[in-house]
């Protein structure tokens, strides 16, 4: 992954764009997400314990009364006379009781019990209730306690017992106050949330009531167990969350059974959903992110196989991008750069190959040397021998300018190659019967100066052969001069002169010409080569009135170029 | 390292910091307050006496209930650390062959009960009794009911008598028991000749005993007194009566056990089972038998000179040769 990432320009801008519009989503979808299903669940849990606070407090008025009223009633003279007497039908009984009652009767029902626990008197409208067990439950506990006892019925409902005593404590009966399922329906009714339940338990959480009574049983059991072994009442699913308060007096338990709304199911449905959109998420951004950093790479990643090509040797690639930002201007700057680079090798390579075929053609001028200069002996020594002076002088002559042309150097100093020329002249003087005169007028600072061997040779040889071969006061001319800092070689001549289209030629470099006056252009060639441009062969000529041909080549002193030497 | 991190924060967001804290254990009741009772009585017997001394004494009461097999098996299996404070019903006979189990208690109120049902070491204490009866159907049967324990063994009845597997109940196998110590003869004869004379017919449970005999599919029943009182009183055409020899009173017991969390409420529980409320309502709601000799007796019954020493001794064997002829008891 790291490596993939770093592979590319493309994918560090895919993979940095991705985490910066990823990261931030995906965690601030999760983080709102939590912050809304715990701020709900906190709404929801408040709302729960404002409910089974009100519920408690309704109980809690509910028994104090019931606990007030029956204090009233069991206090009260008409309830103990009428029991005393065995009465079951006493208005004044019922009068009493219907008036103390009254405000409760909605919900509770109030009994009379005899001392045998038959039901004398109630405020029940309907039947009358059953007959109690006086030795077994609640009637024996409320004889034992002095107050009113609360306790669950076996089937739910409530109960509560106080002993009517007479004033000299012996037994006359029970009161009872009974709140059954529906009374505890219309009790509750409206005080908490529909989807919720309620549960009251007595002290040892055994049913009292319940608002789903057909799960009584099966729940409280389960409750119970799971309280009793220290588990979440809850239970493992959580479907449910409960809230309790407790009536102190009775110890009775209100729970509050509150459906979760974020239970396992919709909180998993709820995943499921942000795991979608999620993904969505992740799916755009992947090719949003995938396309931009295309978009942005696309240039430099052109640039770079440009690069590749142009390593490659291909130096005729082009970038088009058809941008105005830098990325398009980095690709102008590239495609004349790749330019600029190929006409430069263009040049060089020319520039090579003119060398290589100059050089070829004066290895070509050269017939084989040594044999030429030993046979070049042999004629001098046969001149010496048969008393010919100039057979003698000439061979020497010639081999000294064949030993020069032989020999490696290519630069020589001026001094040398001024000797080359007189050897020359006196060549041509034996030839052409001294018809002509050469005057070589070079001071002696310009001697030690560097220039390529055989460089002057040629024009004079130019000037005798085209200039004064035809004359018979012929007259040659070289010297040597400074201009500018650079050395200027002229020679002149008085001979008819270079016709003018061979003078354009000559006047203008590169310009190639076959047969005569090759040897001007061959030094003009080599001048170039060795030097650039700047310098080189100009020829000035009008018919009839002599030519001057002129070397124009930098001032270089032997001692230059030894510097030159030992530094490069 | 921190693509780590990152990850952990993410899922620490989305599974949520809901540390949730509703065990309610304030509500729970202290340990001292607590007492875990194994039974084998039926819901309608141990619930309202159950629900009177969590009542009186404000002890949170938990109830396992089973069959007294079963039951005893789990309390061996749990002898290590007992989760059973109270072993609550199942013939006195089944707690003395697990003695090992238990750990001896004497009631203060062990003057009150009978002489008969007193235990000599405390390894239990009886509750109730009841008598093995017979039942049959009065319908099927106009003359000569049976009447005795040699009726069981009339070829007579063959395939017709109603009798739960003493494997599974615990009365049965007293009213086997029963059988065996009446009538003369070899032990394992005898009970050959029962299974013989059962031909197969074996009823899972002592209260499928009665409605068999109810509606016809047997004849002649051998059950315990409060099934049959019960099943009567439920409307059942069926007739009760003592064998002429004499019945077996084998009390259901209570035991400590061994090693308990609860031990002092569960001593507590026995002395309010003995009590004389308990008593009382025993007779009068459950068709029991009471153990106290002061809440007199309605009827009086024949009695048997039954062994339980050697009831509880003959136990494994007389049930493993039950298994061995009947082919693998109940099915």
């Amino acid at each position: 992954m790291k490596k993939w990432i770093q592979r590319s320009f493309r994918n560090r801008i895919f993979i940095t764009m991705l985490l910066t519009a990823l990261i931030p989503l995906l965690l601030g979808g999760a983080l709102m997400l939590r912050l809304q299903v715990e701020r709900i669940e906190s709404s929801l849990a408040q709302q729960a314990e404002l409910q089974a606070g009100v519920l408690l407090g309704t109980l809690e008025h509910v028994f104090s009364n019931c606990e007030q009223m029956t204090k009233t009633l069991s206090g009260s003279t008409v309830v103990r006379s009428a029991l005393h007497r065995g009465d079951s039908g006493s208005r004044t009984l019922y009068q009493v009781l219907y008036r103390t009652t009254e405000p409760l009767r909605d919900y509770v029902r109030f009994d009379v019990y005899d001392t045998e626990g038959l039901c004398r008197y109630t405020t029940s409208t309907l039947v009358l209730p059953e007959a109690l067990d006086i030795q077994w439950g609640l009637l024996p506990a409320a004889g034992r306690a002095n107050g009113l006892v609360f306790r669950s019925g076996s089937r739910g409902g409530l109960t509560a017992a106080r002993a009517v005593r007479g004033h000299g404590g012996e037994l006359l009966g029970y009161l009872t106050a009974t709140i059954d399922q529906a009374g505890f329906v219309r009790l509750f009714d409206g005080h908490y949330s529909a989807a919720c339940e309620v549960l009251l338990l007595d002290r040892q959480w055994r049913t009292v009531y319940y608002s789903r009574p057909a799960q009584a049983g099966e729940t409280v059991e389960t409750l119970r167990s799971r309280l009793l072994s220290g588990q979440p009442l809850s239970g493992t699913d959580g479907a449910y969350r409960f809230y309790a308060a407790q009536h102190e007096k009775t110890g009775f338990t209100l729970l509050l059974q509150q459906p979760r709304t974020f239970n396992a199911q919709v909180m998993n449905t709820i995943y499921l959903i942000s795991c979608f959109v999620g993904t969505l998420c992740i799916l755009l951004s992947l090719f949003c992110t995938w396309q931009l950093s295309r978009y942005l790479s696309k240039p430099v990643h052109q640039l770079d196989q440009a690069m590749g090509e142009v390593e490659r040797g291909r130096f005729d690639i082009r970038l088009e991008t058809g941008r105005s930002d830098e990325l398009g201007r980095l690709a102008g700057s590239f495609n004349r750069m790749t330019g600029e680079y190929r006409s430069n090798l263009d040049r060089s390579v020319r520039r090579q190959q003119e060398l290589n075929e100059t050089r070829l053609r004066m290895m070509q001028a050269q017939l084989n040397p040594h044999f030429l200069y030993n046979t070049l002996d042999t004629v001098k020594w046969l001149g010496v021998a048969h008393r010919v002076p100039q057979v003698a002088e000439l061979a020497t002559n010639l081999a000294a300018i064949l030993r020069a042309a032989i020999s490696g150097d290519e630069i020589v100093i001026l001094d040398q190659e001024l000797d080359l020329v007189e050897r020359y002249v006196d060549i041509q003087s034996i030839r052409f019967a001294d018809r002509f005169t050469c005057e070589i007028d070079v001071q002696e600072r310009y001697r030690n100066c560097l220039v390529p061997k055989l460089a002057l040779q040629p024009l004079v040889e130019n000037a005798i052969l085209h200039g004064v071969a035809g004359l018979e006061e012929g007259y040659i001319k070289l010297w040597a001069e400074e201009e500018n800092g650079d050395l200027l070689l002229t020679v002149s001549d008085n001979g008819p002169g270079i016709p003018p289209e061979i003078l354009e030629r000559l006047n203008s470099p590169g310009r190639r010409i076959e047969g005569r006056h090759l040897g001007l252009f061959n030094v003009d060639s080599i001048i170039r080569l060795h030097y650039g441009q700047r310098y080189g062969l100009s020829a000035r000529s009008k018919p009839g009135e002599g030519s001057r041909v002129r070397l124009r080549l930098p001032m270089r002193r032997e001692e230059d170029a030894h510097a030159e030497g030992s530094g490069g | 390292m921190r693509r780590l991190f990152l990850l952990c924060l993410l899922l620490f967001l989305l599974t949520g910091c809901a540390g949730e804290t509703d065990t309610f254990s304030s509500y729970a009741p202290p340990e001292e307050d607590r007492l875990v009772i194994y039974t084998s009585h039926k819901e309608e017997v141990y619930g309202p006496i159950i629900k009177e001394f969590e009542e009186q004494t404000g002890i949170w009461v938990q109830m396992e209930s089973g069959g007294t097999t079963a039951l005893l098996a789990r309390v061996a299996e749990e002898a290590e650390a007992p989760c059973c404070d109270l072993f609550f019903g199942g013939g006195v006979d089944s707690l003395q062959s697990c003695s090992f189990l238990f750990e001896p208690y004497v009631s203060p109120l062990q003057e009150d009960i009978q002489p008969a049902f007193r235990c000599t070491d405390g390894t239990w204490t009886a509750f109730s009794f009841l008598p093995v009866v017979l039942i049959y159907n009065p319908i099927l049967i106009r003359s000569n009911p049976p009447d005795s324990w040699q009726s069981l063994l009339d070829p007579a009845w063959r395939g017709k008598i109603a009798f739960a597997s003493p494997l599974i109940s615990g009365s049965s196998y007293t009213a086997l028991a029963s059988l065996l110590q009446v009538l003369p003869g070899d032990d394992e004869a005898l009970l050959a000749a029962f299974i013989q004379n059962l031909d197969g017919q074996i009823l899972e449970s002592s209260s499928y005993v009665t409605s068999a005999v109810a509606d016809g599919t047997c004849y002649i029943g051998a059950i315990p007194e409060d099934i049959a009182l019960q099943a009567i009183q439920k409307g059942q055409d069926i007739t009760l009566l003592c064998p002429k020899e004499g019945t077996t009173a084998v009390p259901d017991g209570m035991a400590v056990v061994s090693g308990c969390a609860h031990r002092d409420n569960a001593r507590r529980f026995i002395d309010f089972a003995l009590g004389k409320d308990v008593q009382h309502y025993l007779a009068e709601h459950c068709f029991r038998r009471s153990v106290r000799s002061d809440t007199g007796e309605g009827e009086a019954l024949p009695a048997l000179d039954y062994d339980i020493a050697w009831a509880s001794e003959q136990r494994e064997t007389l049930l493993a040769r039950w298994q061995l002829l009947s082919g693998g008891g109940a099915t």
